[in-house]
């Protein structure tokens, strides 16, 4: 699939945005004045804004979003867009009673907590549950989003933390976070990274009978939007490399970093972890397969 | 409502596509082109179209495909537009309802004006049926030429999708599917129509049916000899033609 920059930051800034908020709800973020709270709170609003916006940018007519809200019934994208709604709602409702109380409710936290996982869960579904992309859908798909996001949230909690204190008491919970969510993805790369859709262009074309089936003419000379869109083939063969790549970036670096005696150390974290975020959605996308290439000859 | 209808009607209207005697002439992608393009909804437009890297939008096309065995190779044309299927993902993953299967014939369109051109349906589709318009930015699909086949306006014989009235083989028909007596059922029944991708599992209404094995004819001429051995061979001519070899035998 094309990996298109509207999406990839959308996933990944809302995801880090709504995994803060995430732990926002279950009360650990550290504060001395309530308006450093504030500070935490428009951080993570700001994050997960700025990714519903890229990914209006990525739709052919913006102006028509709102009526994306009205088939929460069926669609998944309907269900995220709602759901992220609440949750920005729920933010405001949860920082405004505790502004006016003094005290944090908690009834609210955990309900921000639980909005911020499901519209994490809602994102990754979008992907997940189309059946025409063999790597995305796949059970572990939406666990992936779900641990990347909570541990981007832990890191950028830690980082705050550091700012605010200059002390560091969620070492050990961020290295958790970081393990599990590093467990997880490889294993969504070796069980649903190696999955094949089970199409070919035989079962594509129904003439499997007859023998074997390759493209001998495309419909059209030049490439169209389905191979525009479906057919990404740039830079897979760097795919190994940039694997790499993100798993230094967003765990291995960060896991060092945190147990290094560097006191600034903690604060680059959240950017370089978030840098190996971006990477890991790059090849999300980009190294997913359509089972449309079938019709264009493509065998996987 | 991106719903699939709760109560959808027997009637299934829709293709039945003969792979035995398509000839792969494109008649049916133009003449798709030219009747939706000035049909409801915008135009099927087409961006640097005398230029290199051209683009548009069209709701059909047609692959050809080399099918081969140890022995032969035979070429089957493939027209591929909308299988309107019974479980349609496109529909349901739409989240503006922009996209629907009607009730009362099955039918899969687009509400051009709801649709925010988020291409979730076009990923959803297994067959690239949907594509989306590279001017308008709305998703572009085939409608059964739902304007022609109830069109009163027109004479009786037009009231069946462009591709169909056009097609100069006949390898195209169009009917009720959820009519186990209707002709289009009766030829998937008879040829042994199949469904594209099975295990997608979106049970498509569009049916297509085999091109016969040709491998038995090759076969069977290749005990003839070889290419270069039958042009060395003494023909066989009377008359004219035996003069003319005569002929050009003397020139050599």
């Amino acid at each position: 699939m094309r990996p298109a920059w509207s999406i990839i930051v959308f996933t990944s800034l809302s995801g880090l945005g709504l995994g803060m908020l995430f732990w926002f709800g279950l009360g650990m973020i550290f504060f001395e004045e309530l308006v450093d709270l504030a500070i935490f709170v428009a951080f993570a609003l700001g994050a997960v804004s700025v990714g519903l916006i890229s990914s209006l940018l990525h739709l052919g007519h913006p102006g028509r979003a709102w009526r994306a809200l009205s088939q929460w019934r069926s669609s998944w994208l309907s269900r995220e867009g709602i759901c992220a709604m609440f949750t920005i709602l729920c933010t405001l409702a949860y920082l405004g009673w505790w502004y006016i109380d003094g005290e944090r409710s908690w009834v609210i936290g955990l309900l921000l907590s639980s909005l911020s996982l499901i519209t994490v869960w809602t994102t990754a579904m979008i992907y997940g549950s189309l059946k025409t992309i063999a790597r995305w859908y796949h059970p572990l798909t939406p666990w992936v989003y779900l641990a990347l996001s909570g541990c981007g949230g832990l890191v950028a909690v830690a980082a705050w933390e550091q700012i605010i204190f200059g002390r560091a008491t969620l070492t050990e919970l961020t290295t958790i976070g970081l393990l599990i969510a590093f467990v997880v993805k490889v294993i969504w790369w070796h069980r649903a990274g190696r999955k094949g859709s089970g199409s070919t262009p035989e079962s594509a074309t129904g003439l499997g009978q007859l023998g074997r089936v390759d493209l001998l003419m495309s419909p059209h000379t030049e490439e169209n939007w389905l191979q525009h869109e479906m057919g990404f083939v740039v830079a897979r063969r760097h795919a190994h490399r940039l694997t790499q790549i993100a798993v230094i970036l967003a765990l291995v670096f960060p896991l060092i970093a945190l147990w290094s005696e560097v006191s600034w150390a903690i604060i680059v974290i959240p950017v370089i972890h978030f840098a190996g975020i971006l990477v890991e959605r790059w090849l999300f996308f980009a190294e997913a397969k359509h089972v449309v290439t079938m019709f264009y000859g493509d065998r996987h | 409502m991106t719903m699939l209808p709760e109560n959808p009607g027997s009637k299934k209207l829709g293709l039945v596509i003969d792979l035995d005697i398509c000839v792969g002439c494109h008649a049916c992608v133009v003449n798709c082109k030219e009747w939706n393009t000035g049909s409801e909804g915008a135009p099927l437009s087409d961006v640097n179209a005398y230029g290199a890297q051209q683009t548009g939008s069209w709701l059909n096309r047609i692959h050809t495909f080399e099918v081969t065995t140890e022995k032969a190779a035979q070429v089957v044309h493939f027209p591929k537009s909308c299988l309107h299927c019974t479980d349609a993902p496109c529909v349901t993953v739409c989240p503006t309802g922009a996209s629907y299967k009607r009730t009362e014939d099955g039918i899969v369109l687009v509400n051009e004006d709801h649709c925010i051109g988020c291409g979730l349906c076009a990923w959803s589709c297994p067959y690239g049926a949907r594509e989306m318009d590279p001017v308008e930015q709305v998703m572009k699909k085939c409608t059964l030429c739902v304007d022609r086949i109830y069109n009163e306006n027109l004479p009786e014989e037009d009231r069946v999708p462009a591709c169909v009235r056009t097609c100069p083989t006949g390898a195209r028909a169009f009917g009720d599917l959820g009519d186990p007596e209707s002709d289009v059922s009766q030829m998937v029944s008879e040829r042994g129509g199949f469904d594209l991708m099975p295990e997608q599992e979106t049970s498509p209404v569009n049916k297509y049916l085999p091109p016969r094995s040709k491998q038995h004819l090759i076969a069977s001429d290749q005990t003839k000899g070889t290419e270069s051995e039958r042009i060395v061979e003494k023909p066989d001519l009377e008359g004219f033609w035996a003069w003319v070899d005569a002929a050009l035998e003397k020139l050599d």
